[in-house]
């Protein structure tokens, strides 16, 4: 492995749930990179692929969706992974945690064994220790008196409580790499701060880099390094950070940042992109978005444009992403 | 959940009222004159008159119902009429035979229930499925009287493995008693045990799909540990509720099997009290095995809400 070699990285991926169909792949195509420590961020409306993209880093898609591309992490191959290799990966060097703090933990087993269980089954070590560490962790992810909470059922505790006990299992055995799906969507928005402010502290205490799965532009602002903006199963942008915001270069982006509530705003209503998603059965003949897209010329229409470099380290696939910085706006 | 016990059985006093209600009826729901019946068409008027006073019939109504729940107090529930010793007394003697062979079966029901519901589910649509699931409705669809006639036929007359039927006393002789016991619980589980398949695959399958079990797998746990801790525990829950519905279809199921295999269990002691028109032993046996079911269901839902945290903390408070 190379030393500036990416921590994580997906080339030509593709995941099909109904191969043959002629329907368009859940996941078509999807390539990025994410380093050590980094933060990147998968935007895109519910269906764009990014949670597909996701499950398939950490082998968790159902064995009927066929996969192609290349997924290495540390260099090593994780399509090639058997069984038992996965899982010293899962939990481990990946940890991940999901979007339903509900439903996301064991019903019938204390939240103390489920850290437990984590713990043992990476790291060789005794109950009592690793009782200890549980304590610990609680302690880290911020939940109050943890000792007492160890022996607490799921139920007795509240969605975010749940959720940052997910973190902690997620962190539990130091991962390079924690995937977060939409960590805080079904929270309350008081709480979603809570929880993004603490996965970025624990991002510094234990060194990992995180791939943070959302719709909402506002906590990407605020935590993101680099965005990988999706649509329908392809990656329309992506670039770092601030020329995301600063000079999107692609409409898709640029649809998603004006439709985000701004404070500061003199308009009373929101911006939105009209229409919706392609439908995967019947998709059209040339770019995907091009049927909501203002800026749609008639190529627009006939070619499916692939992603490229525009500026620097920001790509688009967009076939007019070099007129748009120059104001043509909608 | 010591007050949740004692509510469940408060609330099992009505019940055992109508039940003990019904239990004395039976002897008016027989048409006609009930000492004739009992009698049969030998009888003299002189033993209709001893079968009237034997069962208090020339007594009025309200000495005779004050009498009955009298004697259900201390325990009592008349005479037989067939066998000349106390009804309690044949019920407690012949209970052992058939709560024996009632864990025998159950135990078979359990093991072979879950084991195929749980590979069912694990290949789910594939051909083990396919198999699992037929195999669970031929056993909910033959019955089993049929079965154990058929498995005397090969096992016994054929193959000359088992004995046809009989009874050898567990303390008296182990392997008498599994040799006696095996067909007639394997006849008893059949039903059952392609009820649990049923009910286990389905739950499995949807335990399968909630959200724990793709957190227990991203947390790297092994395959072990997933299903056979995460997925059973929650599959437990159901499986569970449907014991109290198999424990009662098992004991109504003893009536026929013990008289097909000559098990002199009470399953046999009523079907032979009801060909026999022994109205005390019906009615005793009645009221008997309805406090049994009572009772078992009741330990059956406080062993669930121990099991299931949600209830039991709830229950706690």
């Amino acid at each position: 492995m190379k030393a500036d070699a990416p921590l994580l990285s997906i080339r030509d991926l593709v995941v099909d749930f109904a191969p043959g169909s002629g329907r368009l792949p859940a996941v078509d195509g999807v390539s990025f990179d994410i380093g050590a420590r980094e933060l990147v961020c998968v935007v895109g409306e519910s269906g764009s692929g990014k949670s597909v993209s996701a499950l398939a880093v950490m082998g968790l898609l159902p064995e009927t969706a066929a996969v192609s591309g290349a997924i290495s992490f540390e260099g090593r191959d994780l399509r090639a992974l058997t069984r038992r290799q996965w899982r010293s990966v899962r939990g481990q060097q990946i940890g991940m945690i999901f979007q339903e703090p509900m439903t996301s933990l064991n019903p019938v087993f204390p939240i103390g064994r489920q850290l437990v269980e984590t713990l043992r089954a990476h790291e060789r070590m005794s109950l009592r220790a690793s009782r200890d560490r549980a304590a610990d962790l609680l302690d880290q992810v911020g939940i109050p008196s943890p000792r007492q909470r160890l022996d607490d059922y799921p139920h007795q505790l509240s969605g975010g409580m749940r959720q940052r006990v997910m973190i902690a299992i997620a962190l539990s055995c130091s991962p390079r790499l924690l995937i977060a799906d939409e960590p805080t969507t079904a929270l309350d928005v008081t709480i979603q701060g809570q929880l993004l402010d603490l996965l970025n502290d624990l991002r510094e205490t234990f060194a990992t880099a995180i791939l943070l799965i959302t719709h909402n532009m506002g906590v990407v602002a605020e935590v993101a390094d680099r965005v990988v903006v999706m649509y329908s199963g392809r990656i329309a942008e992506q670039a770092d950070v601030f020329s995301i915001f600063d000079a999107p270069r692609h409409p898709y982006t640029e649809g998603l940042l004006a439709s985000t509530p701004d404070l500061f705003s003199t308009e009373r209503r929101l911006t939105t992109i009209v229409g919706s998603m392609p439908n995967p059965a019947a998709p059209p003949p040339g770019c995907l978005f091009a049927p909501r897209c203002p800026l749609a010329l008639d190529m627009c229409a006939r070619e499916r444009p692939e992603l490229r470099s525009v500026v620097g380290g920001q790509q688009s696939a967009c076939l007019r992403a070099e007129q748009m910085a120059m104001g043509d706006k909608p | 959940m010591i007050g949740y016990t004692l509510n469940r059985l408060l609330q099992a006093i009505p019940v055992l009222f109508l039940v003990s209600l019904f239990a004395f009826g039976i002897i008016y729901l027989i048409p006609g004159d009930a000492a004739t019946v009992i009698g049969g068409p030998t009888a003299t008027a002189a033993d209709l008159e001893q079968i009237r006073r034997n069962l208090g019939l020339d007594q009025p109504f309200h000495v005779q119902i004050l009498t009955f729940y009298t004697n259900l107090f201390q325990g009592d529930l008349g005479r037989s009429l067939l066998l000349g010793i106390p009804v309690t007394e044949a019920l407690i003697q012949r209970s052992p035979i058939t709560v024996g062979i009632a864990i025998y079966s159950l135990a078979i029901t359990i093991v072979f229930g879950l084991i195929t519901g749980i590979v069912a589910a694990l290949n789910h649509n594939k051909w083990l499925d396919q198999a699992a699931t037929l195999f669970a409705l031929v056993g909910v669809s033959l019955p089993n009287f049929w079965l154990a006639l058929v498995m005397i036929v090969i096992f016994s007359v054929y193959l000359g493995w088992l004995p046809t039927g009989g009874y050898v006393p567990f303390t008296e002789d182990p392997v008498g008693w599994l040799r006696t016991t095996t067909m007639p619980a394997v006849a008893l589980a059949l039903l059952q045990a392609g009820l649990l398949t049923r009910i286990t695959r389905s739950t499995m399958l949807e335990v399968l799909g909630q959200d724990y079990i793709r957190t227990a797998r991203a947390k790297g746990l092994s395959e072990w540990q997933v299903i056979g801790q995460h997925a059973l525990a929650n599959v437990m829950m159901p499986v569970v509720t449907v014991m109290g519905l198999i424990l009662s279809v098992l004991l109504s199921g003893s009536i026929i099997i013990e008289t097909i295999f000559g098990v002199p269990g009470i399953g046999a002691l009523m079907g032979n009290a009801i060909m026999s028109r022994d109205y005390p032993m019906v009615q005793g046996g009645l009221f008997f095995i309805t406090a049994a079911l009572l009772l078992l269901n009741i330990v059956i839902d406080v062993l669930y809400t121990w099991l299931d945290p949600r209830i039991r903390v709830k229950g706690g408070d």
